[in-house]
């Protein structure tokens, strides 16, 4: 995994420059805009790479996601959300709408996976997560692994609960209620 | 649990835009919504960063001067307006020439505001509405008493008749995309109207409750 492994000043420094721009977006800032491109299409476009899977619709998603910044980032709560949070929520409803568009996920050819940057996990990189993700890792494996499992699949596949069950190979029903079980005990558990 | 589900992407298309317009007119579900959105969020830090073509950037800022995103322009003008109002001063900067003072340029097409006021004079609400993209921004006033009640907006029609909008925050300034029919209709309106309904219940084509509040639209 590559993570920001950034001391917490840091971080607020980052996320407070953002949330500037964001603001100065709001007003028609094109520079703003800009530096919000440079500072976030890497991990925007990771997000709609793992969802899409293929590099073409990954980019046409990734400039409309960076469109809607541009039309609402009057929208972005400033001091209350977090710029990163906001975005990455655009970029995967995107991804997902335009995945939804496209029929669903879609199974690469084995010649194409390799002019697809993966965008997977990479376990041999050594990383330092944000204290959030830690939380969120520690309460997800805190519930049933397979409740886990779900939520996670969920989370990326932008699937609906009919198709997540067909492929779970479970009930509808037995499904709704590992999730809402599972998101129940998360709540729970990351609020302190 | 819908406010999660949502989030995680669960719901079939009919019901996720039943969550956005619930998102729309119930201020506390959506902050459900984005509680969850934040609470998931920390899932995308285990994606790995992608450099995208550098084509992106270019063909992004070629579409920021396309006509249609341009004239954002005069929405941003409109919000900008409803912050100026809604600071210091309330809604007292609200009356139309107020408006147009704090406008740096009158927005091209021009738009349309009414203050809707109570019989004593008091400002219920202010609307702005952009022909050009159906934008309506509705900013209660201090003279809106909902006290319980859902206000609701109508257009006044030149022939009398009236016209549902929909339902009015009383908390909140919010901007509604209307759809071009009604879009059109508000464009020809001949005034509006602030019912207050009773809980509970959703008018169709006449108010159920008491006309609180009327106005007419100006050009600005």
């Amino acid at each position: 995994m590559i993570l920001s492994s950034a001391a917490p000043d840091e971080d607020g420094a980052r996320r407070a420059r953002l949330a500037q721009d964001l603001a100065s977006t709001a007003r028609g800032d094109r520079e703003a805009l800009e530096r919000i491109y440079h500072a976030t299409s890497a991990k925007l476009f990771g997000v709609c790479l793992r969802i899409l899977r293929e590099r073409e619709a990954a980019e046409e998603v990734l400039q409309e996601v960076y469109l809607v910044v541009w039309r609402k980032a009057e929208q972005f709560e400033q001091g209350r959300a977090s710029p990163v949070t906001w975005l990455v929520a655009i970029a995967r409803n995107k991804a997902i709408d335009r995945l939804r568009e496209r029929g669903g996920p879609r199974t690469e050819p084995l010649e194409a996976a390799a002019s697809v940057a993966d965008p997977a996990p990479r376990p041999d990189v050594v990383v330092e997560a944000s204290d959030e993700y830690r939380r969120l890792s520690e309460c997800l494996d805190a519930l049933e692994p397979r409740h886990a499992g779900v939520i996670r699949t969920a989370f990326w596949e932008g699937v609906t609960y009919d198709r997540l069950a067909a492929r779970e190979e479970v009930p509808a029903g037995t499904l709704k209620s590992w999730i809402r079980r599972g998101m129940l005990r998360l709540k729970a558990c990351l609020e302190p | 649990m819908l406010a999660a589900e949502y989030v995680l992407g669960l719901l079939d298309l009919a019901e996720r835009r039943e969550a956005e317009a619930r998102m729309r007119r119930d201020g506390a579900f959506s902050a459900e919504v984005q509680a969850w959105a934040e609470r998931l969020a920390p899932l995308a830090e285990d994606v790995g960063e992608a450099a995208p073509s550098p084509e992106v950037w270019a063909r992004i800022a070629r579409e920021l001067d396309r006509p249609d995103l341009a004239a954002n322009d005069d929405q941003r003008a409109l919000r900008t307006w409803r912050r100026l109002a809604l600071g210091a001063s309330g809604l007292a900067a609200a009356s139309l020439a107020a408006v147009m003072l704090l406008l740096a340029r009158p927005p091209e097409p021009a738009a349309q505001v009414a203050a809707l006021t109570t019989p004593q004079g008091a400002t219920a609400l202010v609307v702005a509405f952009d022909p050009d993209t159906g934008a309506l921004l509705v900013t209660p006033g201090p003279g809106l008493r909902a006290a319980g009640h859902t206000p609701h907006l109508w257009l006044v029609n030149p022939d009398g008749g009236v016209q549902l909008v929909g339902a009015i925050d009383p908390a909140k300034a919010v901007t509604h995309d209307l759809p071009p029919a009604l879009s059109r209709r508000a464009g020809a309106a001949s005034g509006l109207a602030l019912s207050l309904e009773p809980p509970g219940h959703r008018p169709i084509d006449r108010p159920g409750g008491p006309t609180v509040a009327t106005g007419e639209f100006a050009d600005l």
